[in-house]
């Protein structure tokens, strides 16, 4: 079955903060009833580019850079936030009718 | 798999203020070559990483997590602390300024989120951040 959502987590060299985003972002998209699979990759900015996907997440040095490439971007404050990224997350499932 | 068995305490160091981020990351990263865990070159990527990519390493209001790719500069995986009282300011309009600097050194990618994880199931406890904010030696903050 094809996914629902590819998300990507974007950091400066994809390892380190993007990774911890991808576990929080992760978790986040398991607290909402989808109708269907939440792929989530963390990768590099230079990598995002290349990479096919409906929604970016990341910091605000990333912000501009990721919006000239994809529509949806979701900037993200506080790592470990687990509100910030629900609040965030649900208003962008909301704008995709996924969600009430 | 506990910070312990990166944090030595030699590497810890309360209560150092100063005047811009770039010393703070130098003054940790000089903590990491004096053990022999990195070297000049690791260093100097860390600040190169802010300045290349932006202050997104202030993860969180007031802490702040240096690194870098390994390329062979990373020797031990090990994490430097610096807690500085007055703050400095990394440019991160949302999270500045930063008491806390967590440098984190790890010889690949794979060790380097593991560390990263680790590190951040500690910071997502309250109680762990209010041990940090108080200690006044590397015993009170209970790694």
């Amino acid at each position: 079955m094809a996914d629902l959502l590819k998300v990507l987590t974007v950091c400066g060299a994809g390892v380190g903060t993007s990774t911890l985003l991808r576990v929080n972002v992760q978790e986040t998209f398991k607290s909402f009833s989808l109708p269907g699979k939440v792929h989530v990759e963390n990768t590099s900015m230079s990598r995002a580019k290349g990479t096919q996907c409906d929604v970016i997440i990341t910091f605000e040095s990333f912000a501009s850079e990721a919006r000239s490439f994809c529509p949806s971007v979701i900037v993200i404050n506080n790592l470990m936030d687990m509100k910030e990224l629900k609040v965030k997350i649900g208003t962008f499932l909301k704008e995709k009718n996924l969600i009430e | 798999m506990t910070l312990q068995d990166f944090i030595a305490k030699e590497n810890v160091v309360l209560n150092n203020d100063f005047d811009n981020w770039q010393d703070a990351i130098r003054f940790a990263g000089n903590l990491l070559i004096r053990s022999n865990c990195i070297n000049q070159t690791y260093c100097d990527d860390m600040i190169k990483a802010v300045e290349e990519y932006g202050p997104y390493i202030v993860i969180m209001p007031g802490i702040a997590l240096a690194h870098a790719r390994p390329n062979g500069n990373v020797f031990v995986n090990q994490i430097a602390l610096v807690s500085m009282p007055k703050g400095v300011d990394f440019g991160n309009s949302q999270n500045d300024p930063v008491h806390f600097l967590f440098a984190i050194a790890a010889r690949t990618d794979k060790e380097h989120m593991m560390i990263f994880k680790t590190l951040a199931s500690f910071l997502s406890v309250e109680e762990n951040l209010k041990a940090l904010q108080t200690a006044t030696c590397f015993e009170d903050i209970g790694f």
